[in-house]
């Protein structure tokens, strides 16, 4: 048997197994690399833009994602009945089950991502960390291996000292995740984060650590091709974080010189080598206040925030992806890697901020934005489109960049003011605040800061210039105005069609 | 009637807003003129003595204010016409607030855990149920010390916002 022999071409059809924004993103590169796109969708989803955009597309079950985007078994039917080659997962969803690269694999399907012995190997946190020590990258302390024992928790997190974090083995995204400042908040907090780690994941097996105050988060990503090539991209600093969730990123960090993205972009390759990857990766680090790294863990699939990369480096990631997971070589050798620019994205949710971040749901009545001057937006929504409790409130990222960091803050400033949504709560204008805090401004924040420090902060409240009064009142007369109006009219037009009809049957029986 | 009085929430300002014409307006006695066109039934385009004002609207039935956002930011105003408040004060009606003995949903989502019974007696801060909405866990718990009269609603069914979960004694 031949084992040289290698698709060199590239898919012809390819299925996307997820929805939104970055089902959008991987079918708009799909297009233009000639390849022909199959979408999957739910109930909910029937007429969602990326069903729209692609090719073609499959009704595949339920809203709810169990029934839906987790149905594996459905998805790869779908994908076979439609001649497609090959599934781009996106995030989230089934794209880390390693479960699911292999259905694909033994269905004669390319998974476009990493093969499922690394993505078992690197998804499992406690074995990644082994992998990083034995690889000369430096962790944080903990258990080595997944507990579900409590006074076995009890006992490690004496010796490690609280407060420790506890995060559900398989789990992402602050996704199963808890901080624990002492013994008797213990139970309570691994029954969350085991409850929200089976339901999103399917797996209930915590591991604990020592927990670093005030880090920050780094990650680096990697691209690595079939044939043992990786190269590194350079980092997102993606310290602004909710709940554990990213909602600004940028790239690059204040915080990482030359010296210092060398050698974490060093130790990301390493794991990523030894553990026999090939296609984007994503390796996190947490950086404490003196600059010291710690591998966190390694993201097997194409991150939310990867357009920041883009902007910086001019690739297209999921262009590289198709690329690799075809059987092509990387084209370019780590020294020529450019890193131009700077790029910020922001996360737009569909939450109110002003109410514990409560996720929002209704209709899109009214949406805008204006992207001019190389603003990007990856976007899943459209106007007229419902916001449902089913799916992540994360609806769309604006992406921003500069020659430096301030145009790029200048650039989203403008860009978000300009965002008009209408029908749902949105995080824009917390957004905003974020990027006007003085913290932000400096580069000098870590993943503790919004809940530890922003959120109780005091706002002065504004003082209005008249001509600020005078436009909000007369557009609120207006529009109550208009509203009124426009009952009255239905009203008076129901009257007449009333009137109408009575004298129509009058006229049939005279 | 084209006279109507507002109040921005939050702050002590109040305006008294006369709509002379399609292009004449008295806001607190000075005269504005303007031009507008609604982009949508959401949308205005308001010209003030030639300043651009781009807008998104949105009536809070439930509050009765208009939600005004202006570069991104929320002005919530109350606005009353001269003939809604006359209807207002022949009328004089109170509508009876909710009793706390109830709890209402805060958000659409589903009921992943119930942790009570009708009867049962709770402790404050316990923990009642959970509801799930876009894969985030939010505990609800008991505000004070009470005992479970009713519960509304069954584990892993899917709720409204505001839809009455428990009613307490």
């Amino acid at each position: 048997m031949s084992t040289s022999y290698k698709i060199k071409q590239l898919f012809k059809k390819i299925l996307i197994a997820n929805r939104g924004e970055i089902a959008v993103r991987i079918i708009t590169t799909a297009k233009e690399m000639g390849i022909t796109t199959v979408a999957v969708y739910s109930d909910f989803d029937k007429y969602s833009l990326f069903t729209k955009i692609a090719d073609e597309a499959y009704h595949i079950g339920e809203s709810i994602s169990s029934k839906s985007y987790l149905d594996a078994e459905k998805i790869i039917e779908v994908a076979k009945r439609s001649g497609a080659e090959a599934i781009h997962p996106g995030y989230g969803f089934l794209s880390e089950r390693s479960f699911f690269a292999k259905m694909c694999e033994v269905n004669g399907l390319k998974f476009i991502g990493a093969g499922h012995e690394a993505i078992d190997l690197l998804g499992n946190k406690t074995e990644a960390k082994q992998l990083a020590i034995k690889n000369k990258v430096p962790v944080v302390q903990g258990t080595e291996r997944p507990i579900k024992d409590i006074s076995e928790i009890k006992k490690v997190a004496k010796k490690i000292g609280y407060p420790i974090l506890i995060k559900a083995s398989a789990g992402g995204g602050g996704k199963g995740m808890r901080i624990v400042d002492q013994e008797s908040d213990i139970e309570s907090s691994l029954d969350l984060a085991q409850g929200e780690a089976r339901s999103s994941f399917g797996d209930d097996s915590v591991f604990i650590e020592k927990y670093i105050a005030s880090p920050r988060h780094v990650e680096i990503q990697i691209l690595a091709d079939e044939y043992g090539n990786v190269v590194h991209l350079g980092e997102r600093e993606c310290s602004m974080q909710r709940r554990h969730q990213k909602i600004i990123e940028e790239t690059p960090s204040v915080i990482i010189d030359d010296k210092l993205r060398a050698e974490m972009g060093e130790s990301a390759k390493r794991i990523v080598k030894a553990a026999g990857y090939s296609n984007a990766a994503t390796v996190e680090f947490i950086v404490d206040n003196n600059n010291n790294y710690y591998f966190l863990e390694v993201n097997t699939r194409l991150q939310v925030e990867h357009p920041i990369t883009e902007m910086r480096t001019g690739l297209d990631l999921v262009r590289e992806q198709l690329k690799i997971a075809s059987g092509e070589k990387l084209a370019f050798r780590q020294e020529d890697i450019e890193f131009k620019s700077h790029s910020i994205e922001c996360r737009i949710c569909a939450e109110d901020p002003e109410n514990n971040f409560m996720p929002s749901t209704g209709k899109i009545t009214f949406l805008k934005s204006v992207l001019t001057n190389g603003m990007r937006e990856d976007t899943g929504i459209e106007q007229g489109n419902e916001i449902s409790i089913y799916y992540d409130p994360m609806i769309s990222k604006v992406i921003s960049t500069g020659a430096t960091r301030e145009i790029a803050i200048d650039k989203m400033k403008r860009t978000l003011k300009d965002y008009k949504i209408v029908g749902i709560k949105t995080n824009i204008a917390f957004l905003l605040k974020l990027l006007e805090s003085s913290e932000f401004i400096k580069g000098n924040y870590h993943t503790q800061f919004v809940e530890k420090e922003f959120l109780s902060r005091e706002f002065k409240t504004e003082i209005l210039s008249h001509d600020i009064k005078a436009a909000v009142t007369l557009a609120a007369v207006l529009f109550k105005k208009n509203k009124t109006q426009k009952t009255d009219s239905l009203k008076i037009s129901n009257n007449s069609i009333r009137n109408n009809w009575i004298n129509k049957r009058t006229d049939s029986y005279r | 009637m084209n006279k109507y009085f507002t109040n921005l929430y939050n702050t002590d300002v109040k305006n008294e807003t006369e709509i002379l014409s399609d292009t004449q307006a008295l806001i607190d006695d000075k005269e504005y003129s303007y031009d507008f066109k609604f982009i949508n039934d959401n949308a205005i385009v308001l010209r003030i003595n030639n300043k651009n004002y781009l807008m998104t609207l949105n009536a809070n039935e439930e509050e009765e204010y208009i939600e005004v956002n202006l570069d991104s930011k929320v002005y919530n105003i109350f606005c009353k016409s001269e003939l809604e408040i006359m209807i207002e004060k022949m009328s004089n009606g109170k509508v009876d607030k909710k009793t706390r003995k109830e709890i209402y949903s805060p958000m659409p989502g589903i009921i992943t855990k119930l942790n009570v019974r009708d009867g049962q007696k709770v402790s404050k801060g316990e923990v009642l149920l959970v509801l799930e909405a876009m894969k985030m866990e939010n505990e609800i718990k008991a505000a004070k010390d009470c005992v479970i009269k009713k519960i509304n609603v069954e584990a892993l069914k899917s709720v409204e916002k505001n839809e009455l979960l428990i009613v307490l004694e």
